[in-house]
Protein backbone atom coordinates (compact mmCIF):
# COMPACT_ATOMS: atom_id res chain seq x y z
CA UNK A 1 0.00 0.00 0.00
CA UNK A 2 2.63 2.47 1.09
CA UNK A 3 4.80 1.61 -1.85
CA UNK A 4 2.03 2.10 -4.39
CA UNK A 5 1.15 5.41 -2.78
CA UNK A 6 4.74 6.51 -3.18
CA UNK A 7 4.58 5.48 -6.79
CA UNK A 8 1.42 7.50 -7.30
CA UNK A 9 2.96 10.62 -5.75
CA UNK A 10 6.04 10.16 -7.90
CA UNK A 11 3.94 9.77 -11.04
CA UNK A 12 1.93 12.89 -10.28
CA UNK A 13 5.10 14.90 -9.69
CA UNK A 14 6.63 13.48 -12.83
CA UNK A 15 3.69 14.48 -15.01
CA UNK A 16 3.60 17.88 -13.35
CA UNK A 17 7.23 18.47 -14.36
CA UNK A 18 6.55 17.28 -17.91
CA UNK A 19 3.51 19.51 -18.27
CA UNK A 20 5.29 22.56 -16.86
CA UNK A 21 8.20 22.02 -19.24
CA UNK A 22 5.95 21.56 -22.26
CA UNK A 23 4.03 24.69 -21.30
CA UNK A 24 7.24 26.68 -20.86
CA UNK A 25 8.37 25.65 -24.34
CA UNK A 26 5.07 26.45 -26.02
CA UNK A 27 4.21 29.62 -24.12
CA UNK A 28 6.45 32.11 -25.99
CA UNK A 29 5.12 30.85 -29.33
CA UNK A 30 1.49 31.13 -28.21
CA UNK A 31 2.05 34.54 -26.68
CA UNK A 32 3.62 35.80 -29.90
CA UNK A 33 0.73 34.43 -31.95
CA UNK A 34 -1.69 36.14 -29.57
CA UNK A 35 0.19 39.44 -29.66
CA UNK A 36 0.06 39.46 -33.45
CA UNK A 37 -3.73 39.72 -33.19
CA UNK A 38 -3.95 42.29 -30.42
CA UNK A 39 -4.61 45.99 -30.74
CA UNK A 40 -1.93 48.40 -29.62
CA UNK A 41 -3.91 49.30 -26.49
CA UNK A 42 -4.23 45.69 -25.35
CA UNK A 43 -0.53 45.02 -25.97
CA UNK A 44 0.48 47.99 -23.85
CA UNK A 45 -2.19 47.39 -21.18
CA UNK A 46 -0.74 47.30 -17.66
CA UNK A 47 -2.46 44.02 -16.83
CA UNK A 48 -1.65 41.38 -19.46
CA UNK A 49 -4.73 40.55 -21.51
CA UNK A 50 -5.25 36.88 -22.21
CA UNK A 51 -8.50 36.73 -24.13
CA UNK A 52 -11.33 38.91 -25.33
CA UNK A 53 -8.85 41.63 -26.28
CA UNK A 54 -9.80 43.89 -29.19
CA UNK A 55 -8.60 41.97 -32.20
CA UNK A 56 -6.53 43.71 -34.82
CA UNK A 57 -4.78 42.19 -37.79
CA UNK A 58 -1.05 42.70 -37.24
CA UNK A 59 -0.34 40.93 -40.51
CA UNK A 60 -2.13 43.41 -42.71
CA UNK A 61 0.18 46.41 -42.65
CA UNK A 62 3.57 44.67 -43.03
CA UNK A 63 2.50 42.10 -45.58
CA UNK A 64 -0.06 43.98 -47.65
CA UNK A 65 0.97 47.62 -47.40
CA UNK A 66 4.70 47.38 -46.75
CA UNK A 67 7.30 45.29 -48.53
CA UNK A 68 7.40 42.32 -46.22
CA UNK A 69 5.98 39.92 -48.76
CA UNK A 70 9.00 40.67 -50.91
CA UNK A 71 11.30 39.78 -48.01
CA UNK A 72 9.58 36.41 -47.73
CA UNK A 73 10.27 35.86 -51.43
CA UNK A 74 13.89 36.97 -50.96
CA UNK A 75 14.36 34.60 -48.04
CA UNK A 76 12.89 31.75 -50.05
CA UNK A 77 15.01 32.56 -53.08
CA UNK A 78 18.18 32.76 -51.00
CA UNK A 79 17.50 29.55 -49.11
CA UNK A 80 16.54 27.58 -52.22
CA UNK A 81 19.53 28.98 -54.08
CA UNK A 82 21.75 27.89 -51.25
CA UNK A 83 20.42 24.34 -51.45
CA UNK A 84 21.00 24.29 -55.21
CA UNK A 85 24.56 25.55 -54.83
CA UNK A 86 25.74 23.52 -51.86
CA UNK A 87 24.04 20.14 -52.00
CA UNK A 88 25.44 18.97 -55.39
CA UNK A 89 28.95 20.08 -54.41
CA UNK A 90 28.53 18.36 -51.07
CA UNK A 91 27.36 15.19 -52.82
CA UNK A 92 30.56 14.95 -54.88
CA UNK A 93 32.84 15.87 -52.00
CA UNK A 94 31.08 13.50 -49.62
CA UNK A 95 31.58 10.62 -52.04
CA UNK A 96 35.28 11.38 -52.24
CA UNK A 97 35.58 11.59 -48.44
CA UNK A 98 33.56 8.45 -47.96
CA UNK A 99 35.29 6.18 -50.48
CA UNK A 100 38.88 7.31 -50.85
CA UNK A 101 41.75 7.70 -48.45
CA UNK A 102 42.49 11.31 -49.16
CA UNK A 103 45.75 12.84 -48.09
CA UNK A 104 45.02 15.51 -45.51
CA UNK A 105 41.41 14.48 -44.98
CA UNK A 106 41.51 15.05 -41.18
CA UNK A 107 42.93 18.53 -41.75
CA UNK A 108 40.18 19.28 -44.21
CA UNK A 109 37.61 17.99 -41.78
CA UNK A 110 38.93 20.25 -39.09
CA UNK A 111 38.98 23.13 -41.51
CA UNK A 112 35.34 22.58 -42.44
CA UNK A 113 34.45 22.38 -38.75
CA UNK A 114 35.98 25.82 -38.18
CA UNK A 115 34.03 27.12 -41.18
CA UNK A 116 30.85 25.81 -39.60
CA UNK A 117 31.63 27.13 -36.13
CA UNK A 118 33.48 30.32 -36.94
CA UNK A 119 32.05 33.50 -35.45
CA UNK A 120 30.05 35.12 -38.23
CA UNK A 121 30.71 38.56 -36.85
CA UNK A 122 34.43 38.11 -37.54
CA UNK A 123 33.72 37.73 -41.27
CA UNK A 124 31.69 40.89 -41.68
CA UNK A 125 34.49 43.18 -42.82
CA UNK A 126 36.14 40.99 -45.48
CA UNK A 127 32.75 39.86 -46.81
CA UNK A 128 31.46 43.38 -46.97
CA UNK A 129 34.50 44.43 -49.00
CA UNK A 130 34.56 41.30 -51.16
CA UNK A 131 30.86 41.35 -52.00
CA UNK A 132 31.04 45.03 -52.89
CA UNK A 133 34.07 44.43 -55.08
CA UNK A 134 32.23 41.64 -56.90
CA UNK A 135 29.24 43.92 -57.43
CA UNK A 136 27.01 41.56 -55.48
CA UNK A 137 25.92 43.95 -52.74
CA UNK A 138 22.15 43.75 -52.18
CA UNK A 139 21.98 40.69 -54.40
CA UNK A 140 20.64 37.31 -53.28
CA UNK A 141 23.47 35.65 -55.18
CA UNK A 142 26.00 37.28 -52.86
CA UNK A 143 24.16 35.95 -49.82
CA UNK A 144 23.93 32.48 -51.32
CA UNK A 145 27.67 32.47 -51.88
CA UNK A 146 28.41 33.68 -48.36
CA UNK A 147 26.00 31.25 -46.72
CA UNK A 148 27.81 28.30 -48.21
CA UNK A 149 30.55 29.13 -45.66
CA UNK A 150 28.58 27.31 -42.99
CA UNK A 151 26.18 25.30 -45.16
CA UNK A 152 28.67 23.47 -47.34
CA UNK A 153 30.60 21.84 -44.45
CA UNK A 154 27.32 20.86 -42.82
CA UNK A 155 26.00 19.33 -46.04
CA UNK A 156 29.26 17.45 -46.71
CA UNK A 157 29.18 16.05 -43.21
CA UNK A 158 25.57 14.88 -43.38
CA UNK A 159 25.76 13.39 -46.87
CA UNK A 160 29.01 11.63 -46.02
CA UNK A 161 27.53 9.95 -42.96
CA UNK A 162 24.68 8.73 -45.17
CA UNK A 163 27.10 7.38 -47.78
CA UNK A 164 29.24 5.62 -45.20
CA UNK A 165 26.29 3.34 -44.55
CA UNK A 166 26.12 2.26 -48.22
CA UNK A 167 28.34 -0.85 -48.51
CA UNK A 168 31.38 -0.49 -50.73
CA UNK A 169 30.43 -3.78 -52.37
CA UNK A 170 27.62 -1.91 -54.11
CA UNK A 171 30.13 0.40 -55.80
CA UNK A 172 32.36 -2.46 -56.77
CA UNK A 173 29.50 -4.48 -58.25
CA UNK A 174 28.38 -1.49 -60.34
CA UNK A 175 31.91 -0.82 -61.58
CA UNK A 176 32.46 -4.48 -62.47
CA UNK A 177 29.22 -4.40 -64.43
CA UNK A 178 30.82 -1.70 -66.54
CA UNK A 179 29.31 1.44 -65.06
CA UNK A 180 31.41 4.59 -65.26
CA UNK A 181 31.96 6.62 -62.11
CA UNK A 182 29.42 9.21 -63.19
CA UNK A 183 26.87 6.49 -63.87
CA UNK A 184 27.65 4.92 -60.51
CA UNK A 185 27.06 8.24 -58.79
CA UNK A 186 23.86 9.03 -60.67
CA UNK A 187 22.20 5.63 -60.81
CA UNK A 188 23.36 3.98 -57.59
CA UNK A 189 24.74 6.33 -54.97
CA UNK A 190 22.26 9.15 -55.57
CA UNK A 191 19.11 7.06 -55.02
CA UNK A 192 20.64 5.09 -52.15
CA UNK A 193 21.89 8.20 -50.40
CA UNK A 194 18.64 10.09 -51.01
CA UNK A 195 17.52 10.27 -47.35
CA UNK A 196 20.71 11.94 -46.19
CA UNK A 197 20.71 14.25 -49.22
CA UNK A 198 17.13 15.25 -48.43
CA UNK A 199 18.02 15.85 -44.79
CA UNK A 200 21.00 17.97 -45.82
CA UNK A 201 18.82 20.01 -48.22
CA UNK A 202 16.22 20.70 -45.55
CA UNK A 203 18.80 21.76 -42.99
CA UNK A 204 20.62 23.99 -45.45
CA UNK A 205 17.25 25.59 -46.21
CA UNK A 206 16.49 26.11 -42.50
CA UNK A 207 19.88 27.59 -41.65
CA UNK A 208 19.81 29.93 -44.66
CA UNK A 209 16.27 31.02 -43.90
CA UNK A 210 17.19 31.76 -40.27
CA UNK A 211 20.41 33.67 -40.91
CA UNK A 212 20.48 37.32 -39.90
CA UNK A 213 23.95 38.79 -39.48
CA UNK A 214 25.35 38.54 -43.03
CA UNK A 215 22.00 39.46 -44.53
CA UNK A 216 21.92 42.63 -42.46
CA UNK A 217 25.34 43.75 -43.66
CA UNK A 218 25.22 42.55 -47.26
CA UNK A 219 21.74 43.60 -48.38
CA UNK A 220 19.92 46.86 -48.83
CA UNK A 221 16.26 47.18 -49.70
CA UNK A 222 16.32 44.93 -52.75
CA UNK A 223 17.47 41.56 -51.43
CA UNK A 224 16.54 42.07 -47.75
CA UNK A 225 15.45 38.87 -46.05
CA UNK A 226 12.67 38.41 -43.54
CA UNK A 227 15.03 38.15 -40.54
CA UNK A 228 16.49 41.56 -41.34
CA UNK A 229 12.99 42.92 -41.84
CA UNK A 230 12.03 41.63 -38.41
CA UNK A 231 14.82 43.57 -36.78
CA UNK A 232 13.64 46.67 -38.59
CA UNK A 233 10.88 46.92 -35.99
CA UNK A 234 13.30 47.34 -33.11
CA UNK A 235 15.33 50.21 -34.48
CA UNK A 236 12.36 52.39 -35.30
CA UNK A 237 11.04 54.79 -32.70
CA UNK A 238 8.09 53.34 -30.82
CA UNK A 239 8.17 49.65 -31.66
CA UNK A 240 5.10 48.31 -33.45
CA UNK A 241 4.84 45.23 -31.28
CA UNK A 242 1.76 43.71 -32.87
CA UNK A 243 3.32 43.78 -36.31
CA UNK A 244 6.66 42.60 -34.96
CA UNK A 245 4.86 39.57 -33.54
CA UNK A 246 3.09 38.99 -36.84
CA UNK A 247 6.34 39.07 -38.81
CA UNK A 248 7.98 36.79 -36.22
CA UNK A 249 5.22 34.25 -36.70
CA UNK A 250 5.59 34.32 -40.48
CA UNK A 251 9.38 34.03 -40.16
CA UNK A 252 9.27 31.05 -37.82
CA UNK A 253 6.37 29.03 -39.21
CA UNK A 254 8.06 27.48 -42.31
CA UNK A 255 10.96 26.05 -40.32
CA UNK A 256 8.79 25.05 -37.37
CA UNK A 257 6.39 23.08 -39.56
CA UNK A 258 9.28 21.42 -41.38
CA UNK A 259 10.82 20.22 -38.13
CA UNK A 260 7.55 18.88 -36.78
CA UNK A 261 6.74 16.95 -39.96
CA UNK A 262 10.20 15.72 -40.83
CA UNK A 263 11.76 15.49 -37.42
CA UNK A 264 12.68 11.85 -37.80
CA UNK A 265 14.97 12.74 -40.68
CA UNK A 266 16.56 15.93 -39.51
CA UNK A 267 17.16 15.49 -35.80
CA UNK A 268 20.48 13.88 -36.62
CA UNK A 269 21.50 16.91 -38.64
CA UNK A 270 20.26 19.44 -36.12
CA UNK A 271 22.40 17.79 -33.46
CA UNK A 272 25.39 17.67 -35.83
CA UNK A 273 25.28 13.92 -36.10
CA UNK A 274 25.40 13.23 -32.37
CA UNK A 275 21.93 11.72 -32.47
CA UNK A 276 21.26 9.01 -35.01
CA UNK A 277 17.88 9.70 -36.59
CA UNK B 1 43.82 8.41 -63.56
CA UNK B 2 42.05 6.62 -60.74
CA UNK B 3 44.33 8.32 -58.23
CA UNK B 4 43.20 11.75 -59.38
CA UNK B 5 39.50 11.04 -59.14
CA UNK B 6 38.92 11.95 -55.48
CA UNK B 7 40.52 15.35 -56.03
CA UNK B 8 38.40 15.86 -59.08
CA UNK B 9 35.28 15.20 -57.02
CA UNK B 10 36.48 17.35 -54.13
CA UNK B 11 37.66 20.26 -56.23
CA UNK B 12 34.38 22.21 -56.59
CA UNK B 13 33.66 22.15 -52.86
CA UNK B 14 37.26 22.94 -51.89
CA UNK B 15 37.50 25.81 -54.37
CA UNK B 16 34.25 27.33 -53.14
CA UNK B 17 35.28 27.00 -49.47
CA UNK B 18 38.70 28.45 -50.22
CA UNK B 19 37.06 31.37 -51.95
CA UNK B 20 34.65 32.16 -49.14
CA UNK B 21 36.82 31.14 -46.21
CA UNK B 22 40.53 31.36 -46.94
CA UNK B 23 40.44 34.42 -49.20
CA UNK B 24 38.65 36.60 -46.62
CA UNK B 25 40.88 35.19 -43.91
CA UNK B 26 44.13 36.19 -45.60
CA UNK B 27 42.67 39.49 -46.68
CA UNK B 28 41.67 40.08 -43.07
CA UNK B 29 45.11 39.09 -41.87
CA UNK B 30 46.60 41.73 -44.15
CA UNK B 31 44.04 44.31 -43.12
CA UNK B 32 44.75 43.70 -39.43
CA UNK B 33 48.20 45.26 -39.88
CA UNK B 34 46.79 48.40 -41.46
CA UNK B 35 44.90 51.48 -40.48
CA UNK B 36 41.87 51.92 -42.68
CA UNK B 37 38.89 53.94 -41.58
CA UNK B 38 36.19 53.74 -44.21
CA UNK B 39 34.79 57.18 -43.55
CA UNK B 40 38.20 58.77 -44.08
CA UNK B 41 39.37 58.77 -47.71
CA UNK B 42 42.96 57.68 -47.02
CA UNK B 43 44.08 54.33 -48.40
CA UNK B 44 45.12 51.61 -45.92
CA UNK B 45 48.43 52.47 -44.24
CA UNK B 46 50.74 49.88 -42.76
CA UNK B 47 50.99 50.23 -38.97
CA UNK B 48 52.48 46.81 -38.03
CA UNK B 49 51.12 45.54 -34.71
CA UNK B 50 49.54 48.79 -33.56
CA UNK B 51 45.97 47.42 -33.82
CA UNK B 52 46.89 44.45 -31.67
CA UNK B 53 48.68 46.59 -29.10
CA UNK B 54 45.61 48.76 -28.89
CA UNK B 55 43.40 45.70 -28.50
CA UNK B 56 45.26 44.41 -25.44
CA UNK B 57 44.40 47.62 -23.61
CA UNK B 58 40.92 48.08 -25.03
CA UNK B 59 38.58 47.97 -22.03
CA UNK B 60 35.53 47.52 -24.26
CA UNK B 61 36.96 44.43 -25.91
CA UNK B 62 38.16 42.92 -22.61
CA UNK B 63 34.78 43.58 -20.99
CA UNK B 64 32.98 41.99 -23.90
CA UNK B 65 35.24 38.98 -23.55
CA UNK B 66 34.57 38.64 -19.81
CA UNK B 67 30.82 39.16 -20.23
CA UNK B 68 30.68 36.72 -23.12
CA UNK B 69 32.57 34.09 -21.13
CA UNK B 70 30.28 34.58 -18.15
CA UNK B 71 27.22 34.23 -20.37
CA UNK B 72 28.55 31.17 -22.20
CA UNK B 73 29.75 29.48 -18.99
CA UNK B 74 26.51 30.01 -17.11
CA UNK B 75 24.40 28.95 -20.10
CA UNK B 76 26.34 25.77 -20.65
CA UNK B 77 26.28 24.70 -17.00
CA UNK B 78 22.55 25.35 -16.63
CA UNK B 79 21.76 23.62 -19.90
CA UNK B 80 23.90 20.63 -19.06
CA UNK B 81 22.19 20.04 -15.69
CA UNK B 82 18.66 20.66 -16.97
CA UNK B 83 19.42 18.79 -20.19
CA UNK B 84 20.49 15.72 -18.26
CA UNK B 85 17.29 15.84 -16.22
CA UNK B 86 15.21 16.28 -19.38
CA UNK B 87 17.00 13.40 -21.08
CA UNK B 88 16.13 11.11 -18.15
CA UNK B 89 12.53 12.29 -18.38
CA UNK B 90 12.23 11.38 -22.07
CA UNK B 91 14.02 8.13 -21.37
CA UNK B 92 11.09 6.88 -19.26
CA UNK B 93 8.56 5.66 -21.75
CA UNK B 94 5.56 7.47 -20.29
CA UNK B 95 2.20 8.24 -21.86
CA UNK B 96 2.62 11.17 -24.22
CA UNK B 97 6.39 10.77 -24.47
CA UNK B 98 6.29 11.08 -28.26
CA UNK B 99 4.24 14.27 -28.12
CA UNK B 100 6.60 15.67 -25.51
CA UNK B 101 9.57 14.94 -27.74
CA UNK B 102 7.94 16.78 -30.65
CA UNK B 103 7.24 19.77 -28.41
CA UNK B 104 10.80 19.65 -27.21
CA UNK B 105 12.20 20.03 -30.72
CA UNK B 106 10.11 23.11 -31.56
CA UNK B 107 12.60 25.77 -30.42
CA UNK B 108 15.41 24.20 -32.44
CA UNK B 109 13.94 25.28 -35.77
CA UNK B 110 12.99 28.83 -34.90
CA UNK B 111 15.09 31.60 -36.40
CA UNK B 112 17.30 33.09 -33.66
CA UNK B 113 16.04 36.57 -34.51
CA UNK B 114 12.47 35.39 -34.00
CA UNK B 115 13.49 33.85 -30.66
CA UNK B 116 14.81 37.23 -29.61
CA UNK B 117 11.63 38.91 -30.75
CA UNK B 118 9.40 36.43 -28.89
CA UNK B 119 11.35 36.88 -25.69
CA UNK B 120 11.19 40.61 -26.03
CA UNK B 121 7.41 40.44 -26.31
CA UNK B 122 7.34 38.21 -23.24
CA UNK B 123 9.96 39.80 -21.02
CA UNK B 124 10.06 43.49 -21.80
CA UNK B 125 8.80 45.59 -18.90
CA UNK B 126 5.46 47.19 -19.73
CA UNK B 127 4.62 44.67 -22.45
CA UNK B 128 5.50 41.18 -21.33
CA UNK B 129 3.37 39.16 -18.96
CA UNK B 130 6.34 37.62 -17.12
CA UNK B 131 7.65 40.79 -15.42
CA UNK B 132 4.07 41.71 -14.50
CA UNK B 133 3.32 38.40 -12.79
CA UNK B 134 6.74 38.16 -11.17
CA UNK B 135 6.17 41.51 -9.50
CA UNK B 136 2.52 40.89 -8.74
CA UNK B 137 2.82 37.39 -7.31
CA UNK B 138 6.39 37.15 -6.04
CA UNK B 139 7.36 40.78 -5.62
CA UNK B 140 10.38 40.40 -7.89
CA UNK B 141 11.22 43.40 -10.04
CA UNK B 142 12.26 41.95 -13.40
CA UNK B 143 13.33 45.00 -15.35
CA UNK B 144 15.58 43.85 -18.15
CA UNK B 145 15.65 47.32 -19.66
CA UNK B 146 16.95 48.89 -16.46
CA UNK B 147 19.21 46.36 -14.80
CA UNK B 148 22.25 44.83 -16.45
CA UNK B 149 22.16 41.74 -14.23
CA UNK B 150 18.53 41.06 -15.05
CA UNK B 151 19.30 41.51 -18.74
CA UNK B 152 22.16 39.01 -18.46
CA UNK B 153 19.87 36.54 -16.69
CA UNK B 154 17.20 37.03 -19.34
CA UNK B 155 19.65 36.26 -22.13
CA UNK B 156 20.75 33.10 -20.31
CA UNK B 157 17.12 32.04 -19.88
CA UNK B 158 16.43 32.70 -23.55
CA UNK B 159 19.47 30.72 -24.65
CA UNK B 160 18.40 27.87 -22.39
CA UNK B 161 14.89 27.90 -23.83
CA UNK B 162 16.33 27.81 -27.34
CA UNK B 163 19.00 25.14 -26.89
CA UNK B 164 18.00 22.95 -23.95
CA UNK B 165 16.20 20.58 -26.37
CA UNK B 166 19.39 20.11 -28.35
CA UNK B 167 21.38 19.31 -25.20
CA UNK B 168 18.68 16.94 -23.98
CA UNK B 169 18.49 15.08 -27.31
CA UNK B 170 22.26 14.63 -27.54
CA UNK B 171 22.48 13.38 -23.95
CA UNK B 172 19.47 11.15 -24.56
CA UNK B 173 21.36 9.46 -27.39
CA UNK B 174 24.10 8.64 -24.89
CA UNK B 175 21.75 7.44 -22.18
CA UNK B 176 19.84 5.23 -24.60
CA UNK B 177 23.15 3.62 -25.53
CA UNK B 178 23.98 2.47 -21.99
CA UNK B 179 23.69 -1.36 -22.06
CA UNK B 180 20.71 -2.59 -20.08
CA UNK B 181 22.78 -5.49 -18.69
CA UNK B 182 24.87 -3.02 -16.67
CA UNK B 183 21.76 -1.35 -15.27
CA UNK B 184 20.19 -4.70 -14.37
CA UNK B 185 23.23 -5.95 -12.51
CA UNK B 186 23.48 -2.60 -10.73
CA UNK B 187 19.85 -2.97 -9.66
CA UNK B 188 20.64 -6.44 -8.26
CA UNK B 189 23.52 -4.97 -6.27
CA UNK B 190 21.13 -2.44 -4.75
CA UNK B 191 22.77 0.64 -6.21
CA UNK B 192 20.87 3.85 -5.41
CA UNK B 193 19.89 6.50 -7.91
CA UNK B 194 22.76 8.87 -7.15
CA UNK B 195 25.37 6.10 -7.42
CA UNK B 196 23.79 4.97 -10.67
CA UNK B 197 24.14 8.48 -12.09
CA UNK B 198 27.64 9.05 -10.75
CA UNK B 199 29.24 5.68 -11.48
CA UNK B 200 27.29 4.31 -14.44
CA UNK B 201 25.67 7.03 -16.52
CA UNK B 202 28.17 9.86 -16.27
CA UNK B 203 31.24 7.78 -17.21
CA UNK B 204 29.39 6.07 -20.05
CA UNK B 205 28.00 9.23 -21.62
CA UNK B 206 31.16 11.30 -21.23
CA UNK B 207 31.50 11.57 -25.01
CA UNK B 208 28.06 13.15 -25.34
CA UNK B 209 28.72 15.46 -22.39
CA UNK B 210 32.01 16.61 -23.85
CA UNK B 211 30.49 17.11 -27.28
CA UNK B 212 27.58 19.11 -25.99
CA UNK B 213 29.68 21.28 -23.68
CA UNK B 214 32.09 22.25 -26.45
CA UNK B 215 29.38 22.67 -29.09
CA UNK B 216 27.16 24.80 -26.89
CA UNK B 217 30.13 26.65 -25.43
CA UNK B 218 31.26 27.75 -28.87
CA UNK B 219 27.77 28.67 -30.01
CA UNK B 220 27.07 30.64 -26.83
CA UNK B 221 30.40 32.40 -27.10
CA UNK B 222 29.71 33.68 -30.60
CA UNK B 223 25.97 34.35 -30.08
CA UNK B 224 24.61 37.37 -31.89
CA UNK B 225 21.13 37.36 -33.47
CA UNK B 226 19.02 36.62 -30.39
CA UNK B 227 20.90 39.05 -28.18
CA UNK B 228 20.82 41.82 -30.75
CA UNK B 229 17.07 41.45 -31.09
CA UNK B 230 16.35 41.06 -27.37
CA UNK B 231 18.56 43.69 -25.78
CA UNK B 232 20.61 45.28 -28.55
CA UNK B 233 23.56 44.80 -26.19
CA UNK B 234 22.05 46.91 -23.46
CA UNK B 235 21.22 48.20 -20.98
CA UNK B 236 24.47 50.13 -21.25
CA UNK B 237 26.87 47.45 -22.37
CA UNK B 238 25.66 44.72 -20.01
CA UNK B 239 24.83 42.17 -22.69
CA UNK B 240 27.33 43.30 -25.31
CA UNK B 241 28.99 39.92 -25.76
CA UNK B 242 31.85 39.49 -28.18
CA UNK B 243 29.89 39.33 -31.45
CA UNK B 244 27.57 42.15 -30.47
CA UNK B 245 30.49 44.28 -29.35
CA UNK B 246 32.33 43.64 -32.61
CA UNK B 247 29.26 44.41 -34.70
CA UNK B 248 28.52 47.67 -32.89
CA UNK B 249 32.14 48.69 -33.12
CA UNK B 250 32.38 48.04 -36.87
CA UNK B 251 29.12 49.78 -37.70
CA UNK B 252 29.85 52.71 -35.43
CA UNK B 253 33.45 53.54 -36.29
CA UNK B 254 34.03 51.78 -39.62
CA UNK B 255 37.60 51.31 -38.40
CA UNK B 256 38.17 48.26 -40.57
CA UNK B 257 41.79 47.62 -39.63
CA UNK B 258 41.09 47.52 -35.91
CA UNK B 259 37.79 45.71 -36.40
CA UNK B 260 39.68 43.05 -38.31
CA UNK B 261 42.27 42.67 -35.55
CA UNK B 262 39.47 42.04 -33.05
CA UNK B 263 37.76 39.68 -35.51
CA UNK B 264 40.90 37.63 -35.91
CA UNK B 265 41.51 37.26 -32.17
CA UNK B 266 37.88 36.20 -31.83
CA UNK B 267 38.33 33.72 -34.66
CA UNK B 268 41.48 32.28 -33.07
CA UNK B 269 39.66 31.73 -29.77
CA UNK B 270 36.95 29.82 -31.59
CA UNK B 271 39.49 27.83 -33.61
CA UNK B 272 41.23 26.76 -30.38
CA UNK B 273 37.89 25.67 -28.93
CA UNK B 274 37.12 23.86 -32.19
CA UNK B 275 40.43 22.11 -32.04
CA UNK B 276 39.70 20.99 -28.48
CA UNK B 277 36.32 19.67 -29.61
CA UNK B 278 37.84 17.82 -32.53
CA UNK B 279 40.66 16.27 -30.47
CA UNK B 280 38.35 15.29 -27.65
CA UNK B 281 35.78 13.74 -29.93
CA UNK B 282 38.46 11.87 -31.89
CA UNK B 283 40.09 10.52 -28.72
CA UNK B 284 36.86 9.40 -27.08
CA UNK B 285 35.48 7.79 -30.23
CA UNK B 286 38.64 5.75 -30.79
Amino acid sequence: MNKSQNKLVFDILFYLVVIVMAAAIIFPIVWTAETSLKSKQSILATIPQWWGFPIENGYYRPFVQEGYIRMILNSTLTAVGCVILTVPLAFLAAYAFSRYNIFGAPTMYFWSLTCRMGPEAAFIIPYYLMINRLGLYDNSLGLILVYSLFNLPLAIWLVKSGMDSIPRAVDEAALIDGASVSELLRRVILPMGAPSIAAASILVFIFSWNEYLFASVLTGLGARTITVGLLGFVTTVGIRYGEMAAVSMVALIPTLVTVVILQKYIISGLTLGAVKG
Amino acid sequence: MVKFRPWFLLAPAVILLAFIDLAPFFYGLWLGFHRWIMTVPTPPTYIAFYNYEFLVNDAEFLNAFVRGTLFAGASVIIQLVLGLATAFIICRRFRGATAFKVILTLPLAIAPVAVGSMWRLMMYPGIGPIPYYLERLLGIKWNMAGSGDIALLTTILMDTWHWLPLVALILLAGIAGVPSAILESAALDGVNAWQKLRFIYLPLIRFEILFVVLLRGMDAFRIFDEIWMLTGGGPGSATRYLSVSLYTMILKAWDLGYGMAVSLIFLYIIIILCWALYQAVMRVSE
